[in-house]
């Protein structure tokens, strides 16, 4: 297989290195063309935070791994911070491995992470768009979606939360069936609690109030949450009536004290509640969480199910294996029969069966003589009308790549009805 | 030949109740990805077994397999597998059928090893119809009550777990709170209305078919303490909305309670008894 991965990724390139040659997708749109043009009769650029990689098929033997890479980093003139160690060659079905590996997840920086699918299929859909996608590439492409696919359905490899905000909205709905049913508070503000306010808005929580020091951070946020805002004394009154407490305040006395949560806990009859303390140090008084039906959780909590989320996943990494694998057997076997010998075979294979289906019709109508005579008059008849197609699908595979190989066999395959049922 | 054909059943039983139940376990408490993908499999296989031998047991010996304590155990290991199958299907609670199945081992491992093969009706008095609607009340009502406890105790499993912050396999495995709560209480109510039936409709067919019936009995005082038990419970659910941790203690007090009083009242009891 003809094809060539030249790429870098956050396995082989620090943040700096990769954060100069990343491309978005509009940029990938204006380069493609170019690259294809100078190098390649096929190609396709995936970048991403973590890599940027390009997968195609050189142009003729003349193109040097070393030219790509130099116009790739020249570029974005990062000549003085991306050096070609930076960079990893690979071909073949080494190349193609590796695709299915990034699409299903086990290449990324976070194993199991659901984006990169999706960007794999981006970078496609753009290469489409320019026109450079070959009969090779499309092949190998909708293998790697199908991988990505079945690694997300067949193996828990993208299950669990793995970040700490996520992990809080995992509790949540560990204790409570339904999120929309439920009301929230979110007190202070930081990174990890507005992305779980975030979060929890995003699985449709029944009501969010937001409660912060300064009112005006209150209302931005309200405004961004489709929250209500309330008074840092109101916490009290609302405590009977909320089931999820975000609390972050940078604040050197307890938020909730025992006695609050306690007669809050009777307000709203003993219904349980989460209350997730991220703030430092703890705005919530830890003797809370011996009250009944009161889950009082903590940053440490969240690291632990997102460390425990994540563990699973490394588990799930051979069974991601083993799909690539037969996907790849699969590959190849498409690949395979798409070379010059089996479609030649089948060819004729597939005209010998009518000659012999149409003569025998006609063995009760000659003498056994005669019959042989026909017999040999028919072979020469589909050997002489065989002869040109013969040599012009022996002749695809002469020097030209892939590509036009497979395309002009799969021509032939449609032509003559060859494809196996 | 039938004869020994139902002894072989007989034996085979409690081992696939107890393979089920294993099996259900690793899932569970080890998340054995093999035992996840056949346990399901395994518990249809042994409950499609479980109801053939049932038939043929009927067939053989002339009679419906509830018509001693132990042929009731068998049928209710029967049933509150096939109650939770049920659930399993119907919900998204897939991974908690190691209890149900260890309560179904050990009833049909009980059931194994005491109950007789007799043709025929040993006793006449149960040849009636009514005895029908008393019995499968009766089943489906401790086969509710069964799982509600088992609820009970998941409940309580998840509640220590979240509490102390043991983010393991199993606490993976359950679901959430508020789903576990529902379904104890479903349970309960299905157990209490179905005991309700089992006492109305003892009391219309018992005085008729006994003679030295009475209503002092051992057995009919200890399903009525039991029914007082369940009323109670759910009375003071529904009063003072209880919830959370205290509503699962009480299904499962519930459940050892009727458990106690069942073996006591089955040995206390005078006409109300059939090995």
């Amino acid at each position: 297989m003809d094809l060539v991965l030249i790429g870098l990724n956050h396995k082989t390139a620090s943040v700096e290195v990769r954060e100069k040659l990343y491309y978005t997708l509009d940029e990938v749109e204006k380069v493609l063309p170019e690259i294809v043009q100078l190098f390649l009769k096929e190609g396709v650029l995936l970048s991403t935070c973590n890599r940027t990689e390009l997968y195609g098929v050189f142009r003729d033997e003349s193109v040097k791994c070393e030219d790509v890479i130099n116009f790739l980093i020249s570029g974005k003139r990062a000549e003085d911070i991306v050096k070609h160690s930076h960079f990893y060659i690979m071909r073949s079905y080494d190349a193609v491995r590796h695709l299915l590996e990034v699409a299903s997840g086990i290449d990324s920086m976070l194993i199991g992470d659901v984006q990169i699918l999706g960007q794999v299929k981006d970078a496609y859909e753009v290469a489409v768009k320019c026109g450079v996608v070959g009969t090779l590439l499309h092949e190998v492409f909708h293998t790697a979606f199908r991988t990505g696919k079945r690694a997300k359905t067949e193996t828990a490899i993208s299950e669990g939360a793995v970040s700490v905000s996520y992990a809080a909205v995992e509790l949540a709905e560990k204790i409570f069936a339904d999120i929309s049913k439920k009301k929230g508070l979110l007190i202070g503000a930081g990174e990890t609690a507005e992305l779980t306010a975030k979060h929890l808005v995003s699985r449709g929580i029944n009501e969010l109030y937001i409660a912060n020091r300064t009112i005006e951070r209150a209302e931005k946020l309200a405004k961004e949450f489709n929250g209500k805002v309330v008074k840092l004394d109101e916490i009290q009154d609302k405590l009977g009536e909320v089931d999820i407490v975000i609390s972050s305040v940078a604040v050197n006395d307890y938020i909730l004290n025992f006695s609050q949560v306690k007669s809050a806990m009777a307000k709203r009859g003993n219904k349980p509640i989460l209350i997730i303390d991220i703030g430092v140090p703890r705005n919530v008084d830890p003797k809370v969480r011996e009250i009944e039906n009161v889950f009082l959780e903590d940053i440490d909590s969240l690291e632990a199910i997102a460390k425990a989320n994540y563990e699973r996943r490394l588990n799930e990494i051979p069974k991601v294996q083993k799909i690539i694998d037969e996907e790849l057997k699969n590959l190849i076997k498409w690949y395979d029969a798409h070379q010059v010998a089996p479609t030649i075979k089948l060819l004729r294979e597939r005209f010998e069966k009518i000659r012999q289906a149409e003569i025998e019709k006609y063995r009760n109508k000659f003498s056994p003589e005669d019959f042989q005579k026909v017999d040999a008059l028919t072979r020469s008849l589909v050997n002489k009308l065989l002869h040109t197609p013969t040599v012009s699908i022996r002749e695809s595979s002469n020097g030209k790549p892939d590509s036009e190989r497979i395309k002009f066999i799969q021509f032939v395959r449609e032509l003559f009805g060859l494809e196996q049922k | 030949m039938a004869f020994l054909v139902l002894k072989i059943f007989k034996f085979l039983l409690p081992f696939l109740y107890i393979a089920t139940s294993w099996m259900y376990g690793r899932a569970f408490f080890k998340d054995d990805s093999l035992a996840k993908r056949l346990k399901t499999k395994f518990l249809v296989f042994t409950l499609t077994f479980h109801f053939i031998y049932l038939i043929i047991r009927t067939a053989e010996l002339k009679h419906p397999p509830v018509t001693s304590i132990f042929e009731l155990l068998c049928v209710l290991g029967f049933s509150l597998s096939l109650a939770y199958i049920l659930i399993e299907s119907m919900t998204k609670i897939k991974n908690t059928g190691f209890f149900a199945t260890l309560i179904s081992s050990l009833l049909v491992l009980i059931a194994g090893i005491f109950s007789r093969d007799v043709y025929g009706f040993e006793h006449d008095v149960l040849k009636n119809e009514l005895l029908a609607l008393h019995v499968t009340s009766a089943l489906v009502g401790y086969s509710a009550f069964a799982l509600s406890a088992i609820y009970g105790l998941l409940y309580i499993m998840l509640y220590h777990k979240l509490r102390t912050k043991t983010f393991d396999t199993v606490y993976k495995n359950l679901p959430n709170l508020e789903t576990i709560e529902s379904m104890m209480y479903k349970s309960a109510i299905v157990g209490f209305v179905a005991l309700t039936l089992v006492i109305i409709f003892g009391f219309i067919w018992l005085p008729r078919a006994f003679e030295n019936f009475s209503y002092t009995d051992a057995k009919l005082v200890g399903t009525f303490m039991i029914w007082i038990v369940y009323a109670g419970g759910l009375g003071v659910k529904k009063i003072t909305s209880l919830t959370g941790k205290k509503t699962a203690l009480m299904s499962i007090i519930g459940f050892i309670l009727a458990f106690i009083l069942m073996a006591f009242a089955n040995a206390l009891s005078g006409f109300h008894k059939f090995y």
